[in-house]
């Protein structure tokens, strides 16, 4: 027999609460740190624009917070719970669902299905659930962020109604359901695909980047985008500087969203993927940072060192590596950042001849680097096995999953979505509005009232 | 290179080294080899890249 201390006891006593405390507080200021993201996007894409339109576009990033934040309370985060079987391996599991007829499986998918409706006393204050309010939280910025990379490339000359309902949609609902299928523990794609998407490359990142171009379809070019004969034009931005300590912010941002890619609940002994399998945060320390470091450099070779190529080139270096980094050696990481860094400046113009115009280079960045980033693990890792009777990483898993991702949640959703709301003239503005600026025409308000701006010849 | 745990009861119980090099060393010393000549391309492009 054991004898231990009065204060001994009450320290064991309340290490059920520690464990319980210490992963709550770990999401708590990780989510929070998320936030740092938007903060980002705001300084970002308000750089990028011309002076004439930029409280109009740092108030439309500013919103998704609020379209995207309240959607998913009332719908999204029972979206990432309750399709997770549906339609491979189980069904959808909601309100009308009884539990007795499930399988063992549906029924341990069911537990969060419960608390993720918004009357569920899971989300209000209370003793019995300490817990999943703040993987609301934490999920609720990876819906905004989602949303917000659509922001950036429709600036400019979206109706910000129309942008809204098309932030909501992105961010509430589909990423959401590729979430559901391709990143989460229960989700059909890896149990049968043996999908592996560690940082969401595929379901933030390529299906964003396809719905943004979907929408950029419908959306059209900005007016003096492109001359008659389909040259484009550059179109300069106001303040490239607040543009690149946007993207350094988004970088600070971004190790905190790569941190709560990671699951620490308080039963565990060890920290996971959201899969179950095992990391470490010293991976994510060494390949997040080398990531960023490759992709800079690779943009910055690829474009001569102009600055904003360079700094998106930090962010691709990043999302490149998101899909495996839990299962890819540092070298290896440096080589995908620098490579799909390299490529993307040329990816960005090869769109622009195309004739879309994509302000932020959204679908180079996020889109094509998610597909390639979701494609690799299953050259790069595959064999790896998540949890016992699951398919093992492979390449015809990735590449099906991240297609069905990027093309059937991405893109179609995205150009239908639009050519709706455009067909209801709910998607951009008047041409008249576009040439006055929005933040006269949307906002009756000036960002420097004070100055004379020279309009570009 | 691939996974270098043959069941998921391996991979979930490991003790060591998670990545899909392990078992590898040439996959590890051609890759830090590219990446170190990546790195001083880069440096060396520093010079060269004007406009």
């Amino acid at each position: 027999m054991v004898m231990i201390t009065a204060d001994q006891a009450k320290g064991l006593a309340s290490l059920p609460f520690l464990k319980t405390f210490v992963a709550e507080a770990f999401y708590y200021t990780a989510g929070v740190l998320m936030f740092l993201i938007h903060v980002g996007f705001l300084a970002y894409e308000g750089g990028v624009s011309r002076s004439k339109n930029l409280l109009a576009t740092m108030l439309k990033n500013l919103m998704t917070l609020a379209t995207v934040g309240l959607s998913f309370f009332f719908f999204g985060w029972w979206v990432y719970n309750g399709f997770a079987l549906w339609p491979m391996t189980g069904p959808l599991l909601g309100p009308w669902t009884d539990p007795d007829t499930l399988s063992d499986t549906a029924k341990a998918a069911f537990v969060p299905v419960v608390g993720s409706y918004p009357w569920s006393d899971a989300l209000t204050p209370t003793k019995g659930d300490e817990f999943t309010g703040v993987f609301w939280m934490v999920f609720a910025l990876f819906a905004m962020t989602t949303s917000s990379i659509l922001s950036g490339a429709c600036i400019e000359r979206i109706k910000l109604g129309g942008y809204y309902v098309l932030s909501i949609l992105l961010g509430s609902v589909l990423w959401v359901i590729a979430a559901a299928w391709a990143w989460n523990y229960f989700g059909w794609m890896t149990s049968q695909w043996g999908v592996h998407d560690f940082g969401c490359a595929i379901v933030v990142h390529a299906v964003s980047g396809f719905f943004t171009l979907g929408v950029l379809l419908n959306l059209g070019p900005r007016v003096g985008k492109f001359a008659a004969d389909g040259t484009p034009k550059p179109i300069l931005p106001h303040n490239i500087s607040l543009t690149m300590v946007g993207l350094m912010l988004i970088f600070v941002g971004f190790f905190f969203f790569l941190a709560c890619c990671v699951i620490f609940i308080p039963e565990y002994t060890g920290i996971t993927n959201i899969y179950g399998s095992p990391v470490t945060l010293s991976m994510l320390a060494v390949n997040t940072t080398l990531a960023l470091c490759g992709g800079l450099m690779g943009a910055y070779v690829s474009s001569k060192a102009d600055p904003f190529f360079t700094i998106s080139g930090g962010l691709t270096g990043i999302i490149a590596v998101a899909s495996g980094m839990d299962l890819y050696h540092p070298a290896l990481v440096i080589i995908i950042s620098f490579a799909a860094a390299y490529l993307m400046p040329k990816t960005a113009m090869f769109i622009e001849k195309l004739g879309i115009d994509d302000a932020v280079g959204a679908v180079a960045v996020h889109g094509v680097t998610g597909v390639i980033s979701g494609i690799l693990p299953g050259i790069l890792a595959a064999g790896y096995i998540a949890q016992d009777g699951q398919a093992p990483i492979n390449l015809l898993g990735q590449i099906g999953g991240t297609l069905i991702c990027a093309v059937g949640l991405g893109f179609i959703p995205g150009y239908i979505a639009s050519w709706i709301l455009n067909q209801l003239r709910l998607l951009r503005v008047s041409e008249q509005e576009e040439e006055m600026g929005l933040d006269i025409s949307d906002l009756g308000v000036r960002a420097y009232p004070e100055q004379v701006t020279l309009q570009p010849q | 290179m691939g996974s270098p745990f043959k069941t998921a009861a391996e991979y979930i119980g490991a003790t060591g080294p998670l990545h899909s090099f392990v078992g590898h060393p040439t996959s590890v010393t051609v890759t830090l080899a590219i990446s170190f000549l990546l790195t001083c391309y880069f440096i060396y492009k520093s010079f060269t890249i004007k406009h």
